[in-house]
């Protein structure tokens, strides 16, 4: 069984190239296409063929293309790698030499993107301790910047013709890079460019929510909250509601983080898409129940570490320990609360802590103004202000 | 295939040297005009070789050989010097070898050529690939063959239209390809360089005739025995290794006058295959390409693609598997009990006597005041004082002198042999043809180690330390020079040395706390390991030894690079101490608030290891520092065990201060300083003070027991 004789396809990509049509091209030289599949598009030399149909410089992406799909074919995803990156490195040539116009562009989305899931499966496959994790995904991040300079030093050509569009989905994908190899000081820059654009507004709105949730990822990992609900906010917003896995990622960072801020999702959208196992985790914090807590954290921790979350849930706590202390706040009615009253509401809760403890609890969250008052150690009592001594999260800066 | 070509590429090589032996001197002159120092010596070093060589036919060089042999081929290259990277290599080398070699006797009278032949651009560029089949039996080949290769290389199609137009199988003389001449080359240091095959090709056609070969004074014997010897060759790597050792062969038959003797009763060369099958261990090695392919201007991306994808998929598959890896079981569990004395900690690398492996063997750090120094937990040697320690000391160096009396017996008994291997970069010492004769140096270490393919990075930004030496430098002390060049085996230590040295720099660092000179020492040890590829058991230890004192000096950057290293040889030896140094690792990136690293190590941390005693410390502390818990934080650090405290303190004040901020804002009205001193971990009131002054807080009371809350709000900014 075939899809089409490999003498069709080189016509089409003639005749794409010819029409600059590379939203065509973009489409026939993906191995994720369907073409990919069959057997007759996988040779191991395909240059003699290609050489026939098609002229220079189309011919040696397509030669390079086919290469590709056949150590594909063979699961062989390191010399696979290495064919793409070729690939890519000779279209970057090309795109260099193309002065004042931008068609090619879809190619380039369509390559690098290919380069990095394959420079992934490479990575899977890479066996032997001798073997630096993440070191074929570097080698990509770089072929990627090697056609993210040719854009971005794009600066002659017109608004209609510009290569400067082609940065962000280029930044997109060195950010998956950089995110699987921990690398995100190197998105720093990439980000600076990015926001300098003056093509800021003109990017797709797909790219733009990749973007933003990468960013607002980046953000969360600074500890930089406020910014990173704002990014993943918009990410969220705009995605595309067909792409419920996409909203669901979103979501997963989302989340912790608006709950950091004081804002409660809704159970609705949780299992909406498919995150109850945050539900748990918010009754917990509003309740503040550190029991629960704390089971909720080890029961999931496997989850929360490979999200990369489990940091900032972990920080969560505190807003646990906030709510529990308005609780006692609440029952005794009291402006001067004694530390020993929390402290055996904490020990009650399962929580080891002496009465020192206890008070360096009280403390940071008085330092983080999350309760207003103070400490008489002297008198070992917490005095919580008469007017609004537990002031809702969401309105502390 | 992929063996021919590669094979080729060496054989291109040969050319070169063939080439630059019968470089013709200048009209005019006896003797071609090199390197006034060094010419002679050079000149007829090359000489016994071009005998044998001439064999090849001197069609053109590139500078595609294996590094290994650069220090061997130095002799070559410095005439030839130019673009050649390892050319440069080579000429720095050049003087120590000959302050090694005694020198050679002239050999025989160079051909007369015209000598300004220029250069073909083409053949010149590195990156071309020289095509010129081996000929086993010292025949030329036609000549069209050097340049036919894009076209008779079946795959080269992408290649193919965009090189030169050539003929395919074309008569030698119509082959020439269209090539611009090079300016002719300042004379001055360079030497001239070879002559351009092409246009030389019909002055010294045929090759036999056309110039002096000196192999046709070899006796028929001799002759016999080269050609039995390449008989026996399977690889590639077979006839590079036979190559080299019948040049040492015939060169030091020629300079003893024994050319003529029975070459018939010689042993045959000890060829690789030979001993791979024997022992079974060395994989050969088949990626050396890799390294020329990628990045490569001159090749069409297609070609180098292809040559790349191939080498590449090698990589990484011929590590030099003759390592030894006796290892523990990695994430082995030491019994830790309450009071860890030192105990006694063999290494298991075990042929060595130096006695100098004993790990260090850090005490659980209990009390807060006496926070172990280092020394305290070098192992046995502890209690010593110091008179003992120099008697140690004096023992040390009396081993060593013992080491190098034996060394130097087993260099008398191999004299020749030794001084070969220090030429040849002596991993090929191995493969001389008296099989007895492998020098004591070369016992340890991997035996064979062309070890790993090349990067695919291109060939400018080669990695030195892909090719790794055996070292002959026998000092015991060696300060830290950054390698700006191939390293020279008479510059490197090898491992038996190493241990020593390492045991000298654990002694002095016991008795003077230098760090300046240990970290200095031990870095040129780490250097000798990392050019010498070992990485074993010892390796650990000299990691862990420079990691540990690093972090007791609070030299950041040092144990940042240790701790990396030791991540990767733990992964590949596996280490007693394992667990230990994750655990400084995840305090070190609670240190440099790496949150992503730290989540990447909690991912890989299994069961077993997070109950170890030491990690589960450091992510206790991790969690109290992650969630603010100050008084949790203080009372964990009053607890660390083994080094750990030392790296808590490295960021011990950052918490501090955040912690006074924390309770200036939140106490009232008074806090004693008692108090603070207490949660802040301080061991004495002065110490917190000391701390507290430089603050400018408001104190209720002169004698400072009492802070004043409110009115130290406005010091909060300088805190």
């Amino acid at each position: 069984m075939s899809f089409m004789t490999l003498a069709h396809y080189l016509q089409i990509m003639d005749r794409s190239w010819r029409s600059q049509d590379g939203g065509k091209i973009a489409t026939f030289i993906s191995v994720r296409h369907e073409h990919a599949k069959y057997a007759n598009y996988q040779l191991e030399m395909p240059e003699g063929l290609v050489d026939k149909f098609l002229v220079s410089p189309v011919d040696e992406l397509v030669v390079l293309h086919l290469k590709c799909l056949y150590y594909l074919g063979k699961e062989d995803y390191l010399t696979a790698y290495q064919q793409q990156s070729t690939l890519v490195q000779t279209f970057a040539k090309i795109l260099q030499a193309q002065k004042e116009e931008n068609w090619s562009l879809p190619i380039m989305y369509t390559i690098c993107s290919d380069l990095r899931l394959i420079a992934q499966q490479a990575e899977k496959q890479k066996v032997g301790v001798n073997e630096k994790p993440g070191e074929i995904l570097e080698k990509a991040a770089e072929c990627l910047m090697g056609c993210f300079r040719v854009c971005a030093a794009d600066n002659r050509s017109g608004e209609e013709d510009t290569k400067r569009i082609g940065m962000l989905a280029l930044v997109n994908q060195l950010f998956k890079v950089y995110f699987r190899i921990n690398k995100l000081h190197l998105c720093k820059p990439l980000i600076r460019a990015i926001e300098s654009s003056p093509f800021k507004e003109s990017f797709s709105l797909s790219q733009q929510v990749t973007y933003r949730y990468f960013v607002g990822r980046k953000a969360m990992y600074d500890s930089n909250y406020k910014s990173a609900d704002e990014y993943l906010t918009y990410a969220f917003e705009n995605c595309h509601k067909a792409s419920r896995k996409n909203k669901r990622l979103i979501l997963i960072y989302l989340v912790p983080v608006k709950m950091l801020l004081g804002y409660i999702p809704s159970k609705k959208v949780l299992e909406k898409y498919d995150v109850i196992q945050f539900w748990d985790l918010v009754q917990a914090v509003c309740q503040g129940n550190l029991k629960l807590f704390d089971e909720l954290m080890e029961m999931h921790e496997s989850f929360f570490i490979k999200c990369g979350i489990y940091l900032i849930v972990d920080k969560l706590k505190i807003i646990a320990y906030r709510n529990l202390f308005r609780k006692v706040y609440l029952i005794l009615n009291t402006h001067q609360i004694p530390v020993e009253a929390l402290q055996c509401a904490l020990e009650y809760l399962g929580q080891d802590v002496d009465l020192d403890e206890t008070q360096c609890i009280v403390a940071n969250l008085i330092y983080e103004g999350k309760i207003k008052g103070y400490i008489s150690h002297q008198h070992r009592k917490v005095v919580v202000s008469k007017q609004n001594p537990f002031p809702a999260l969401t309105s502390l800066t | 295939m992929y063996n021919a070509v590669y094979y080729d590429l060496f054989s291109g090589f040969r050319m070169t040297e063939t080439s630059v032996s019968s470089i013709p001197p200048p009209p005019g002159t006896e003797n071609p005009p090199l390197p006034p120092p060094s010419a002679p010596t050079n000149n007829s070093t090359s000489t016994p070789n071009h005998q044998q060589q001439s064999n090849w036919p001197p069609y053109y060089y590139n500078n595609y050989y294996s590094p290994q042999y650069a220090q061997f081929y130095a002799q070559y290259y410095n005439m030839m010097s130019g673009y050649n990277p390892y050319a440069y290599q080579a000429m720095n080398k050049k003087e120590d070898d000959d302050k090694i070699q005694p020198p050679l006797p002239p050999g025989p009278p160079l051909p007369n050529t015209p000598p300004s032949t220029p250069r073909s651009p083409l053949l010149n560029t590195p990156k071309q690939f020289g095509n010129i089949r081996f000929q086993l039996n010292g025949k030329r080949l036609p000549n069209h063959n050097a340049m036919m290769q894009q076209g008779n290389s079946p795959n080269s199609g992408a290649a193919k239209k965009k090189q030169l137009n050539i003929p395919k199988p074309a008569p030698p003389p119509e082959t020439m390809p269209p090539e611009l001449p090079l300016p002719p080359l300042p004379e001055g240091d360079k030497p001239p360089l070879p002559p351009t095959p092409q246009y030389d090709l019909s002055e010294i056609k045929p090759p036999q005739s056309g110039f002096n070969n000196p192999a046709d004074d070899w006796p028929e014997s001799l002759k016999d025995y080269v050609h039995r010897s390449y008989a026996k060759c399977k690889t590639a790597i077979d006839k590079n290794q036979v190559e080299i050792i019948l040049k040492g062969k015939i060169t030091q038959a020629y300079q003893s006058g024994q050319l003529n003797k029975d070459w018939s009763t010689e042993p045959l060369p000890n060829i690789h295959s030979e001993r791979q099958a024997f022992t079974g261990q060395v994989k050969p090695v088949a990626g050396q390409l890799a390294q020329f392919q990628n990045g490569k201007k001159g090749l069409s991306p297609g070609l180098g693609a292809r040559l790349g994808a191939r080498a590449s998929t090698l990589r990484g598959k011929s590590k030099s598997a003759s390592r030894s890896r006796s290892r523990s079981p990695i994430g082995k569990k030491r019994s830790k009990s309450g009071s860890r004395s030192p105990k006694r900690h063999r290494a298991s690398s075990g042929s060595s006597s130096s006695g100098g492996e004993e790990a260090f063997k850090p005490q659980i750090k209990n009390a807060k005041k006496n926070k172990g120094k280092l020394c305290d937990r070098l192992g046995p040697t502890k209690k010593l004082s110091g008179k003992a320690a120099k008697k140690q000391k004096a023992k040390a160096k009396k081993a060593n002198n013992f080491y190098s009396t034996f060394g130097q017996e087993v260099e008398e008994n191999n004299e020749i042999l030794q001084q070969r291997a220090a030429r040849f970069n002596n991993t090929k010492a191995t493969g001389s043809p008296t099989t007895q004769a492998t020098p004591i140096n070369f016992n340890k270490g991997p035996a064979f180690v062309i070890d790993k393919p090349f990067e695919d990075g291109s060939a400018m930004d080669f990695d030195w330390s892909d090719c790794h030496i055996v070292g002959t430098c026998q000092d015991l002390e060696k300060s830290f020079l950054r390698l700006t060049k191939a390293p020279d085996p008479c510059d490197v230590r090898p491992v038996e040395v190493l241990k020593l040295s390492l045991q000298n720099v654990k002694d002095k660092w016991m008795l003077k706390q230098d760090y300046f000179y240990a970290c200095d020492q031990l870095k040129s040890i780490r250097q000798d390991l990392t050019v010498q590829g070992v990485r074993n058991e010892f390796t650990v230890q000299v990691y862990e030894t420079h990691a540990r004192i690093a972090l007791e000096k609070g030299d950041h950057e040092e144990f940042n690079q240790c701790q990396t290293q030791l991540k990767m040889l733990y992964n590949e030896t596996g280490g007693p101490n394992r667990n230990e140094f994750i655990a400084y690792r995840i305090l070190y990136y609670v240190f440099t608030k790496n949150t992503l690293d730290i989540m990447t190590i909690m991912k890989s941390l299994t069961k077993e290891e997070k109950s170890d005693p030491c990690i589960s410390f450091a992510l206790k502390i991790r969690s109290a520092w992650g969630s603010g818990n100050f008084h949790k934080f203080f009372t964990l650090y009053s607890q660390a065990p083994l080094m750990t405290g030392y790296l808590v303190d490295w960021f011990i004040d950052r918490e501090r201060k955040d912690y006074l901020k924390c309770i200036i804002k939140s106490y009232r009205q008074n806090v004693t300083v008692s108090f603070v001193m207490q949660e802040l971990a301080f061991k004495s009131t002065e110490e917190c003070i000391e701390f507290l002054d430089p603050f400018s807080l408001t104190f209720v009371d002169n004698e400072k027991t009492l802070i004043d809350c409110k009115s130290s709000m406005a010091a909060l900014s300088t805190i």
